[in-house]
């Protein structure tokens, strides 16, 4: 019986590990990363770090505007402003997911940096995956905001 | 028997034996490449909507009120300028990063692969260094727009 908890051997080809959950039939017919795609990839960690950090401050700020709001709230209530504030809640969700990628993604380069294990490569680019899948919906969210925004006001004049 | 003769100085050989160092090389399973072809289309997605959205930012410009008051035209023209110049610029390198991973899909060599690093790795130094522009333009607005109060008061 296969263990599928066991560490992958670099040099035992492709990993059996979650064959299926990633597009089915992918095959990497003997396809390396080579010293070039490493030193590229282990070049953009502190880059992907820096932006990451940023992503936590602008999260950090965003609880203490969401804080300020509640206090608001509660001494002036209305509909429009609770709106606003799960808007802000929201946004404030999907940045902390963002930044928490990325931070993921930045740990995996660096722990593939240190032990060229086949697995961390996995693991970066399904974090990287997995950060862009979340940043693309939002940024359709956004089109569509944004396209509302242009199109509803003219609707009315 | 017959001795194949290499000639060591040829450049494409040279050019190859340096990059292509099997030793160093580490092997790219199929769920790596499946997460990766899984990028491409969320990637060429942001790519494509922040180019729809640079354009839309000019539009906007370019129909704006022009009688803007003192200090108005760095934030209202060239801050949001600068903006777009950044976000197509972002743009561009995130499709061409979809396109190195749709190159990878249907070729699938290891050079098509370090393409698609190398792409991406550009992205996110751009990225960065926007990130610390854009901080130092917040800072410097900040700066204008308190003098611009104190000249008023």
């Amino acid at each position: 019986m296969e263990n599928p908890y066991q560490p992958i051997n670099p040099n035992s080809g492709p990993s059996s590990l979650g064959d299926d959950v990633f597009q089915k039939g992918v095959h990497s017919n003997g396809l390396e990363a080579s010293s070039v795609a490493q030193a590229s990839l282990y070049s953009s960690k502190g880059w992907v770090r820096f932006v990451s950090v940023l992503g936590f401050i602008c999260f950090a700020i965003m609880i203490i505007m969401i804080f300020a709001m509640m206090s608001f709230v509660g001494a002036m209530g209305g509909g429009a402003v609770i709106l606003v504030f799960l808007l802000m809640l929201a946004l404030t969700v999907v940045i902390f997911m963002l930044a928490l990628r990325l931070s993921k993604y930045a740990s995996s380069i660096g722990r593939m940096e240190v032990s060229r294990d086949p697995a961390d490569l996995e693991n970066a680019m399904i974090e990287q995956m997995k950060f862009w899948r979340i940043a693309g919906i939002m940024v359709l969210i956004g089109l569509v905001i944004t396209i509302l925004a242009l199109l509803v006001p003219s609707a009315f004049i | 028997m017959m001795e194949q003769q290499v000639n060591p100085y040829e450049a494409g050989q040279a050019h190859q034996q340096a990059y292509v160092d099997s030793s160093l090389s580490i092997p790219v399973t199929p769920v790596a490449l499946g997460a990766l072809m899984g990028t491409k289309f969320w990637v060429s997605l942001v790519g494509v909507v922040m180019l729809i959205m640079g354009a839309i930012n000019v539009l906007s410009m370019l129909f704006a009120d022009d009688s803007t008051p003192f200090g108005g035209v760095l934030v209202a023209f060239i801050i949001p300028f600068i903006i777009v110049v950044i976000q197509v610029v972002l743009a561009v390198r995130l499709v061409q990063y979809g396109t190195a991973i749709g190159r990878l899909k249907s070729g699938g060599t290891s050079q098509d692969f370090e393409r698609a690093m190398v792409a991406q790795t550009q992205f996110w130094k751009l990225l960065g260094i926007m990130c610390i522009v854009m901080i130092s333009l917040m800072i410097v607005t900040w700066i204008v727009m308190i003098f611009a109060v104190r000249a008023v008061f």
